[in-house]
């Protein structure tokens, strides 16, 4: 994966594969454990005091962090623009709708972001696996072209519901390329877990799977779009009739 | 006799030849001498001394001679544990003092809900001894007689935990929920640089919604509904 091809100026609306500066945060047992590649995220401890209501406290450990946008993007102002499209069909300005819309506090505006774990951070023998994105949970980032990070990963079994207002700053987001691939680690971290039939096919082939098309309407026909846009064709082969003559499909 | 469990009497079934415990409101709702329709058996019972074997029939007079000790060993674990007098005792039962001598005495027959409450009275003292010692008649009784926790224990409320934790905060008797924070040595935050890098060419934060190209969305937005406006929710049908 190369660093400048791989990563593109952000700009726009919040995307899935930006990476921003933002709060994170996790909750923990009374012990405070923090493995090692999440030591630079625990920052601050905070122990809520639950007394009043006859509870134990509550212990979370929180910072802030480079993190990586994993919301789809149609997750993204949704109600926003849910409410901005009534209000503008009952007649008012864009700009109107859009202020009505920001200050109403019962829209959604949160996302889900994964925080960044330098490669060193991670241990030496494992690291080719890493940058294969062949370790389950975890995407791999290059080092920014700005000189910000490093070579990273993206640590999918952190995540965290972060408030878009809480954002700092954002600077770069994926190519389209890597998004796809993106989302390939998180249906493969979140579903799949060990998805090893697509990645053999790509080592076969030689070039990765962005999308499969399958022919609806007989279903024999399941198509294979590859990162250089080709297109892999397969179908099923016929079979033999059944005792009744049908085919089985 | 454990005050988490409720108030049982051990009786004998006579035409099943085996021991079972009954509900106190079971037995002061007896319409017939030693029957309960409550359970759907009509059938005699003797009352057991625990693992005793003698056992007689169960007399109406027996019934109120067990229902009077039971009363009586709660009211004095209320009184012990929590230096309740019987008058406040009998008003958190939603009785006068007079009442409720009755009810230990055995001339009163007490009925189910006046067991209940009684029992739950017995099970808060204990909670709250444990949690407020010496204060627990302070904080059981309240700020003042109209305002009392022990009221909602006669308008029959069976856990008044959360009451009891107001009054305490009040008084000053309890810790209040706080937020403590420390700051770790932890190593160098990886956003740092990335901060100082980005300080004069970053995006503009993202604070305000953005209008997006609609075809992301898996909906035609113009005919979604947020699902957080009960005003825009159909309404439920009556069956």
């Amino acid at each position: 994966m190369g660093g400048d091809s791989a990563l593109l100026p952000a700009s726009g609306p919040l995307n899935q594969g930006d990476i921003l500066i933002a709060p994170v945060a996790r909750v923990v047992a009374s012990d405070l454990f923090v493995p090692d590649k999440w030591d630079r995220l625990d920052q601050t401890e905070h122990e809520v005091g639950r007394s009043v209501l006859g509870e134990d406290s509550i212990h979370v450990l929180s910072g802030r962090a480079l993190v990586m946008v994993t919301s789809r993007d149609c997750h993204h102002d949704k109600d926003w623009n849910i409410e901005r499209g009534r209000l503008m069909r009952s007649g008012l300005d864009p700009q109107v709708a859009e202020a009505i819309a920001e200050e109403d506090p019962t829209l959604d505006r949160t996302f889900q972001a994964s925080p960044l774990v330098p490669m060193d951070d991670l241990e030496a023998h494992s690291r080719g696996n890493y940058r294969a994105g062949r370790v389950v949970g975890f995407f791999p980032v290059p080092a920014s072209p700005d000189g910000s990070f490093p070579e990273c990963v993206v640590d999918l079994t952190y995540r965290c519901t972060i408030d878009r207002k809480a954002i700092t700053s954002r600077r770069w987001c994926l190519s389209r390329l890597e998004r796809d691939r993106l989302r390939y680690a998180i249906a493969r971290f979140d579903s799949f877990r060990t998805f090893e039939l697509a990645e053999e096919i790509e080592a076969v082939i030689g070039k990765s799977i962005t999308d499969v098309r399958i022919e609806t309407r007989t279903g024999l026909a399941i198509e294979l779009i590859l990162d250089d846009d080709s297109v892999l064709k397969l179908v099923r082969p016929p079979v033999e009739p059944d005792p009744s003559g049908r085919a089985t499909i | 006799m454990s005050l988490a469990e409720p108030l049982t009497f051990p009786v004998f079934d006579v035409e099943r030849d085996r021991e079972c415990r009954l509900l106190g409101s079971t037995l002061g709702r007896s319409h017939e001498l030693g029957t309960s329709h409550r359970l759907g058996v009509p059938v005699r019972y003797r009352i057991t001394t625990g693992v005793e074997t003698t056992s007689w029939i169960v007399t109406r007079r027996a019934v109120d001679r067990t229902v009077a000790a039971a009363v009586k060993q709660l009211r004095d674990h209320i009184s012990s544990q929590t230096r309740l007098t019987r008058q406040e005792i009998a008003r958190s039962i939603g009785v006068d003092r007079r009442s409720l001598s009755g009810f230990v005495s055995g001339q009163i027959r007490p009925t189910p809900e006046r067991l209940m409450m009684l029992q739950t009275l017995a099970t808060t003292a204990e909670w709250a001894a444990s949690r407020f010692g010496e204060h627990a008649r302070e904080v059981l009784r309240g700020e003042s007689p109209e305002t009392s926790p022990l009221r909602l224990i006669a308008e029959g409320r069976t856990d008044i935990r959360h009451a009891l934790h107001a009054v305490a905060a009040r008084a000053g008797l309890m810790e209040r929920a706080g937020l403590e924070i420390r700051n770790r040595e932890s190593r160098e935050p990886l956003y740092r640089k990335a901060a100082v890098t980005w300080a004069n060419q970053q995006d503009a934060p993202i604070d305000r919604g953005r209008p997006r190209d609609l075809a992301v969305y898996e909906q035609d937005l113009s005919k979604a509904v947020l699902t957080n406006r009960t005003a825009d929710r159909p309404r439920r049908k009556r069956l």
